[in-house]
Parts: structure tokens; sequence; C-alpha cells
């Protein structure tokens, strides 16, 4: 439900309740926003160095260990 | 003939034993399948759900599985956002898992609510005010965060690996999972919580109504504690099986050992909280509403046993098992302990459904029985076998456990 539809009330019930939705949906769109496009930036440059990415703490390269 | 996709350096049964371990989960899902065509074709007159029963098996199953895949969401939470570090040898298994639980249960939900075409109504035409609206929410995003976090282990399989791009975006989400892990968190422990809240606040229904802190019942913060007490023990158990299946060490016992050492203390703590939770109930709303205890337990095959089976039998025993180090240090103990833990967390999910339900509430009420019938037991079923199949299939082709090369090497 967005602000403009009918249903909307502007009271502290739906602010939260759907502010915090919509605070969640933002930070896991983002996240997966930032992942692509650091990845269409970081080719070239992997392209052109042939490196494998650096390690990361977790879960990483599990193929490569 | 498939071995080109299998992790590096580690052994695979052949295709024909893969066949034929998947068969029995195909056939799950083909019965399910059926079931679920039956539901949505006839309608839920294939259920013997009613207007006493709207709630029945699928929902028990759901509360379930979302307890138990709870795994999920904690195992990152100690991971990332802890640093409990020893867990990541078995943290892909509990992203798999919950997964699993949390995509089964919205596709038994999808037909639960007889009509799927309107399954967005919940999300449009919000109810701010409800709970089983907050869970719906909840549940749709965080199974998202799931996918998320299952992504990069998909993207590790040895041939997609060998793409780059999949390769850079998959490391890259690597880099940002501690935010998915912590967004997680924070949609889990509201949609755990508001499933008992879902129940604590039928005021009409002294059987599961309670009191609680501001806009809570006490339910709400049992139901997030119940959870994160047997989702670790569920992984561990699910583990454990993968081994004895396999006929392989796949995680160091140092995770298993974090991991039931946790679920034992929260356990313990969750034991003491429902324990009190039930004295103020007996003592404080059950009189309140004109009633005894033992008036719940009249009727029906619902006795007190149920009481002392959860608290007693599948509460407080698997909780010194878990806590007592030389206990849960012995397989055989560490896998009981495990069970009682989850089948403990499976009877409260049944006795806040079903009983909660099947108790009378008015003096000219009588009690009523419900037996699902054979379709809803099959969609319940196929989600076992959707389960299985989907960590067998994770098993062979993806790099699950990060220590399985270490700890079995291939003799030359």
């Amino acid at each position: 439900m967005f602000p403009f539809c009918f249903e909307w009330e502007w009271n502290p019930d739906h602010l939260l309740f759907l502010g915090l939705l919509y605070v969640a949906l933002t930070i896991i769109s983002s996240g997966l926003t930032y992942a692509l496009v650091k990845t269409w930036l970081d080719l070239p440059e992997m392209e052109e160095s042939h490196d494998v990415p650096e390690e990361i703490l977790y879960r990483s390269r599990y193929a490569g260990y | 003939m498939d071995s080109a996709l299998f992790p590096e350096g580690v052994k695979r049964c052949s295709p024909k034993v893969f066949l034929l371990w998947t068969l029995p989960w195909l056939c799950l899902l083909a019965w399910g399948g059926l079931s679920a065509f039956l539901c949505l074709y006839k309608g839920l007159n294939q259920t013997n759900m009613n207007d006493y029963f709207a709630f029945a098996v699928w929902i028990v199953f759901d509360l379930a599985v979302i307890a138990l895949g709870a795994g999920a969401f904690f195992t990152g939470f100690l991971t990332y956002i802890i640093g409990k570090k020893e867990l990541k040898d078995i943290l892909n298994a509990a992203v798999i898992i919950g997964f699993i639980c949390y995509s089964g249960a919205i596709a038994m939900l999808g037909i639960d609510i007889g009509q799927p075409i309107r399954g967005w109504f919940i999300f449009w035409h919000v109810n701010v005010h409800s709970m089983l609206a907050e869970v719906s929410f909840c549940i749709t995003c965080y199974l998202g965060v799931l996918a998320i976090e299952y992504l990069p282990l998909i993207l590790e399989n040895r041939q997609l690996d060998k793409v780059k791009e999949l390769r850079l975006f998959g490391h890259n989400l690597h880099g940002i999972m501690a935010v998915f892990a912590a967004t997680g968190t924070f949609l889990s422990f509201f949609h755990q919580g508001s499933l008992g809240g879902m129940y604590g606040v039928m005021y009409a229904r002294p059987f599961a109504f309670r009191e609680g802190f501001y806009i809570w019942p006490w339910t709400f913060f049992l139901f997030i504690l119940s959870a994160i007490a047997a989702g670790p023990a569920f992984t561990i158990l699910c583990t454990k099986l993968a081994e004895k299946i396999t006929r392989k060490k796949l995680v160091p016992e140092k995770a298993f050992q974090t991991l039931a050492k946790i679920s034992g203390w929260l356990l313990a703590l969750y034991m003491v909280l429902k324990i009190t939770d039930t004295v103020n109930w007996i003592y404080g709303v059950v009189p309140r509403a004109g009633l005894a205890f033992m008036d719940f337990y009249r009727e029906g095959p619902y006795g007190v046993w149920l009481v002392v089976a959860e608290i007693g039998i599948f509460g407080i025993i698997p909780a010194i098992i878990l806590l007592v180090p030389k206990a849960r240090q012995h397989e055989g103990w560490l896998i009981t302990g495990c069970l009682l833990n989850c089948t403990g967390i499976v009877i409260n999910r049944f006795v806040f459904t079903v009983v909660s339900l099947a108790v009378p509430v008015m003096p000219f009420d009588k009690f009523v029985s419900y037996l699902p019938t054979w379709q809803e037991w099959g969609i319940a079923f196929a989600v076992i076998g959707y389960g299985f199949l989907l960590f067998s299939l994770s098993y062979r082709y993806l790099p699950v456990f990060p220590r399985e090369r270490e700890l079995n090497p291939l003799s030359e």
C-alpha cells in the first residue's frame, strides 16, 4: 500500500508499520543494486589484471578451497 | 555423467544411486502436486477445514517449519553480527534449510488461502493492526533475503564459477552479506513474534489468550525465544542426518558444539519463561475467564499429558542434555537432545493452533475434533519431499560444506 491509495491513513500506525516495511525493502534492494553496480564497475578491472577477487572472511570461494 | 558439476575435490554417488535416492521425495512431491491441483481446481472442500478449524494441519506445519527454519537467521546473526566464526562451517546448510522451510511454508499458504490469485490483497489492502499482516509481510521479505543469501552459494557451482561476471557478482554479494543477515534478523524477530502474538491476542479464547507488554502478549516473546532455541537444533539434526547418509564428516565438531550450547541455553531460558507463563495463565487468565485449568483438558484426546510432554519431556530434558557438556559431546545424546527440542516446538505450535480451536469457548459449544484429509497430508508432506530434494541437489552440486574436502581427503 502506498500513501496515494485511498485506504492509506496519515496516522502513526500506518507510518510505523509501512515505514518499517519500506525501510527493509529499501535496504534489500539497495544491497542488490550495490552488488550489481560494483560488479559492472569491477569487471573491466578484473579483465585487465586477470586477478581473482580477494578473499572474504566467510563463505567465500569454496570451490577453490 | 554429471561429475563436472560437482564441487572440486569431493566424492559424490553415481547418478543412478542419486536418482534412486530422489524417487521417494519425487513421489511425495507428486502426491502434493495432485493435492494442490484438487484444492485449487475444486476448492477447499477437499480439506476437512470448517468454521471451527479455519487453521488446521497446514498452519501447524507452517508454524513448525518457520520455527525450525529460524536456524538460518539465527546462525547468520551469530556468524556475521556476533562474530562466531566457527559457525561459517555450518552456515550454508542453515541458509538452505531456512530457504526450504520458508519457501515451503509460503507455497503451502498459497494453497491455504483458497484463491492464490488474490494473495496480493494482504499486501495492498493491509490492516496495519493485524499480527497476520505483519507475518505475511515479514515472511515474504525474509524469503527474499534467504534467496539472496542462497544465491552466492549457487554461483559457486563449479561450472557457474567459470563465468567471471557471475563469480564477481557472487563475490560482491558475499562482501555485504552482513547487511542482509542483519535485515533478516530484524524481519525474523518480528514475524516469529507476531505468529505467537496472533494467538495471544485472542481474548475470546482463554486457552490461548495471554497478557503482555504494551501491544505484545507474552506469546510474542515466547515464540521468538522458542524459535531461536529450536532452529539451531534443527540445523544440527539435518546436518547430522546428511553426515549419516553420506557417511562423511561434513562439519567440524566445534561448530556443532557451539550451536548446541547456544540452543541449550536458549531452551533453558525459554523453559523458565514458559513455566512462569503457564503458572501465570493458570492462576490469572483462566480464573478470570470463569474457568479452571482442567476445564481445557476434559474432552477429546488433548489431555493434560500435552502440557507434561511439551514442558517436561520435550523441554526440560533436551535443555539439560544440551547444557551438560559431556552429554552434548556424545553424538547419540546430542541427536536425542536436538530431536526432543524440535519435537517440543512442533507440539507447541500444534497446541496453539489445533487445541486452541478444539477447546469449547461458550457454554453451548461442544468439543470438535478434526482429522486432515489425504489432500491436506499430501501438501504438508510435499514440503518434506521438496526439502529433501533441494538439500540433496544442493549437497551434490554446490560446495555446501566448506570443510568437506579437508575432513574427507580423497585417497589417490
